[in-house]
């Protein structure tokens, strides 16, 4: 079975082998669904939120951490379905030889955006210096 | 293996086979709400932001109209991807492989969430 036209395994997916990336993007669905309904609790146990209500809610202990877990999460599940995407659409076949350039550029295009996605992530919940209160 | 099915196949002849089945049409919105889930992502990490920043940006930010709008796009995508991504995990543990099973699990799906959609749009929007 050929790969690709050279032979050599891809080198812009997650983990640099297909059945990882395929446990990887599970694991992450799971790990956001369950963040997705803990947020919608949340909203449908509070009716109208005050703002105390919701940075106590989303700067508690638990919520950083699971945030945190989440935006790894959403790195990762991101990374593995927007890889898929580029690979079905932006091949050779459909658009000619200079598919491969521009399926690199639009991959590193991706995933430094999810570089940056994570990092803002993280000053969000964790970092000093981005307006963020902590009500007491 | 030598395969003699057709390849590149014009877009129009792809989309009227595939039209006709909800599997399909599933499979293509999943993937078309994950792709603006993904674009949407700043977009949702500054409203994060700026709704934990202060009061006073808590108060204003969903005052904005199209702010409101955004948000449900998102919120409505999330819905979508949230429903079939379940319908997936179900197709890999192999429930509804089968071909009628397989439309009756997308056509279930489609259902849940087209009422989840609304609902959002209810929510989001009033």
């Amino acid at each position: 079975m050929i790969k690709n036209d050279s032979g050599v395994k891809s080198a812009t997916g997650l983990t640099g082998s297909g059945s990882r990336d395929w446990i990887v993007q599970r694991i992450s669905a799971v790990v956001l669904a369950v963040y997705s309904i803990v947020l919608l609790g949340f909203f449908l146990t509070h009716g109208q939120v005050s703002y105390v209500e919701w940075v106590n809610f989303m700067m508690s202990l638990p919520m950083r951490l699971f945030s945190l877990v989440a935006i790894l999460a959403l790195a990762g599940h991101a990374w593995v379905g927007m890889w898929t995407v580029f690979t079905d659409y932006i091949t050779t076949g459909q658009m000619g030889p200079s598919a491969g350039r521009l399926r690199l550029i639009l991959q590193s295009a991706m995933i430094i955006a999810i570089f940056v996605f994570v990092f803002w992530g993280i000053m969000i919940f964790w970092g000093l210096g981005l307006n963020t209160v902590v009500v007491a | 293996m030598k395969s003699n099915r057709p390849i590149n196949l014009p877009l129009s002849q792809v989309i009227s086979v595939n039209a006709k089945s909800p599997i399909a049409i599933a499979s293509i919105l999943h993937r078309i709400s994950g792709i603006i889930l993904f674009l949407l992502i700043p977009v949702m990490l500054w409203l994060l932001q700026t709704s934990l920043a202060s009061p006073e940006s808590f108060a204003t930010v969903f005052d904005n109209v199209i702010v409101r709008f955004v948000a449900w796009v998102f919120v409505a995508s999330i819905a979508f991807h949230f429903v079939m991504g379940m319908k997936h995990l179900f197709a890999d543990m192999g429930m509804n492989e089968e071909l009628q099973s397989g439309r009756t699990a997308a056509f279930v799906s489609f259902v849940i969430a087209a009422v989840l959609i609304v609902a959002s749009f209810v929510w989001v929007m009033f």
